[in-house]
């Protein structure tokens, strides 16, 4: 029997998290309190009464469902116990735990409150501990889990680093400025179009559309305007104050001003690491390295571990997740491949031409050649520099235990540094398209909370099949 | 490497057929809704998804049993699959979690079912088969 170490209470802010799953259950006496309309005074007391047996029904559900939440730490095991009418006991043993994530929204920090995850994945499903709990006793969770060892640094960022991280960190991001842009310069023009249409008098509905569209436009590019300001102060806070320290057991990243957040990984149940470069990235040179490990899916710790690099370190710091080795066999995309990768930038860059052309001729010409001028135009041939650096980049090559994926996914150059036993399932797919030309992607499926899959595109098919062969009887030769 | 090679069932030709004339049924609908709107369109859309279908009928699903094939050695698996879209599976024994038969109503009626194998990382469907290959049975407690 092993002895009980720790033993930890839930948050007072349970009450609210219980309270919002159970919050759809008063909506139908306080909708009937509204707009009751009784006939006499007894109904309207029976009404209240009822309303009121049943508000008390779900206070009592909050406090039972409270009181049956509990965490024990033992030696080895966590007993994580939850749920009154649906009653839920975790057994985890400790050497299994994957990851420890704590995490606290703003307002969760104004609570002195933080959410503690504890997963583990032993099979499909994923097994977990959740609960929130105070600062003291979420470190400690760490603690008694992981042991106080000693930690070595990895990486501290700077001051200005999480401004430029979070500039460069997504293209989705720096997109919903450039659309802010081009959609209100839009609602302006249709705006002028549409004083003219007006004039005219045309028809009712025309008139209509006139006075909703500019000023939809107008208001929809303030909008995407102030999200995309809100992204990029959600994510300073989020990333100041980087830290990334190490153990010979485990990894732990500190980050976020008032979203705090902890990571803890088990560095020997990682699968690996991704390094991700996004348009802005690479013009900059810089990378970004996540740790891929199984957790679950409602953790929104990101996993990312290094958040700005440049190339010359890259390789210390995937080292002390994976090793890093010479491969054995290594497949590309060919040469003449490169016309494939080429396709979509082009024909984008033909389209805007002939709307350019279209569009010139019933709209002020100046401002349709600013701004293809300003921004399609250089936006297509950046997407034509990176298809071709995406095909340079690609390719797949294993070592003794590891195995390295280049590929792009939308705007991103994406490295996978894996781990040969993470590796589950391989697909070869090939569309009609590359099946007369002999072509194929390959997929690899990794464990991972977000289930990633990694899509190498327009390899040849015959030496990808044979890669995928010897590399699954090279997985089976493996120790 | 040296592979064994099983097929998915010869009835799930008929299943596919099924499947089709289902869908036959739903568009033979869908231009009576037309035909309210406009008789010449939905004479057009009658004639070109017909024919469409009435090749698909026939050709498809034997398409679909041939390309179909699930071969087997020791430790790997692999499952080769689909007409417009091909696709190969790859993936080893040992790394299956567990596994599942799944049967639909119209897959009862004609005596097949579905094997849905599950890795850490997703999982894989031996579609159609009438028995589980043997290096798969010892998923399968009965």
């Amino acid at each position: 029997m092993s002895k009980k170490h720790l033993t930890v209470n839930p948050h007072i802010f349970t009450f609210y998290h219980i309270f919002s799953k159970v919050f759809f259950l008063l909506v139908f006496p306080f909708l009937q309190q509204i707009f009751l309309n009784p006939e006499s005074i007894w109904q309207r007391i029976t009404y209240t009464i009822l309303n009121t047996l049943l508000i008390v029904f779900v206070g009592i559900v909050i406090c039972l469902e409270y009181k049956q939440i509990s965490y024990i730490q033992h030696t080895d095991h966590i007993v994580c116990k939850k749920g009154f009418f649906h009653h839920n006991e975790i057994f985890l043993p400790i050497r299994e735990i994957t990851v420890i994530s704590v995490t606290s929204s703003i307002i969760l920090w104004l609570v002195h409150c933080n959410r503690v995850y504890v997963s583990s994945s032993t099979c499909f499903r994923v097994r977990r501990a959740e609960l929130f709990t105070g600062n003291t006793a979420a470190r400690k969770i760490i603690n008694y889990t992981t042991g106080l060892v000693q930690k070595k640094p990895v990486y501290k960022s700077r001051l200005l680093a999480p401004f430029f991280m979070s500039l460069t960190q997504s293209n989705t991001l720096t997109g919903t400025l450039a659309l802010s842009v081009i959609l209100n310069r839009l609602s302006i023009l249709l705006g002028e179009r549409a004083s003219n249409l007006v004039a005219d008098s045309l028809s009712f509905f025309q008139n209509l559309l006139a006075g909703i569209v500019p000023p939809t436009l107008a208001y929809v590019a303030g909008i995407i305007f102030a999200g995309f300001l809100f992204g990029l102060i959600n994510q300073i806070i989020s990333n100041a104050n980087f830290t990334c320290l190490y153990s010979k057991k485990h990894l732990y990243v500190y980050k976020g001003v008032l979203k705090k957040s902890i990571l803890c990984v088990n560095r020997a149940l990682v699968n690996g690491v991704l390094i991700k470069q996004s348009l802005l990235m690479c013009i900059a040179g810089l990378y970004t390295l996540s740790v891929l490990y199984t957790g679950i899916k409602e953790d929104k710790n990101s996993g990312v571990y290094i958040p700005l690099t440049f190339g010359n370190r890259l390789n210390r710091y995937v080292r002390t997740i994976v090793p890093v080795e010479e491969p054995c066999n290594v497949i590309r995309p060919r040469k003449e491949a490169v016309k494939s990768y080429l396709y979509a930038p082009l024909i984008f860059l033909l389209i805007t031409a002939v709307v350019f052309l279209r569009l010139s001729e019933s709209f002020s010409t100046s401002f349709i050649s600013r701004f293809t001028a300003v921004v399609l135009i250089p936006f297509g041939v950046l997407w034509l520099w990176f298809r071709l650096l995406a095909h340079k980049h690609c390719g797949i090559a294993y070592g003794n235990k590891s195995i390295r994926v280049n590929y792009y996914s939308r705007l991103n150059l994406m490295s996978a540094v894996i781990y040969k036993s993470s590796v589950t399932k391989a697909e070869i797919r090939q569309n009609p398209w590359q099946q007369i030309f002999k072509k194929c992607h390959l997929i690899l499926y990794v464990c991972d909370k977000k289930k990633i899959t990694i899509k190498v595109k327009h390899l040849p098919l015959k030496n990808t099949v044979d890669f995928v062969e010897s590399f699954i009887a090279s997985r089976t030769l493996e120790p | 490497m040296e592979y064994k090679e099983y097929k998915m069932a010869n009835r799930a030709v008929l299943l596919y057929r099924l499947r089709i004339a289902a869908v036959a049924v739903i568009t033979a609908f869908a231009c009576g809704v037309i035909m309210a709107f406009s008789f010449l369109i939905s004479a057009a859309v009658t004639a070109v998804s017909f024919t469409v279908l009435i090749i698909i009928f026939f050709v498809y699903p034997f398409m679909l049993y041939k390309r179909y094939s699930i071969k087997i050695n020791g430790n790997s698996l692999c499952i080769t699959k689909g007409v417009v879209f091909y696709r190969k599976y790859f993936a080893e024994i040992s790394d299956i979690n567990y596994a599942s038969t799944v049967t639909t109503p119209f897959q009862k009626v004609f005596g097949i079912f579905s094997l849905y194998l599950y890795t850490k990382s997703g999982q894989l469907v031996v579609a159609n088969i009438s028995k589980i290959p043997p290096p798969l049975e010892v998923f399968i407690y009965e």
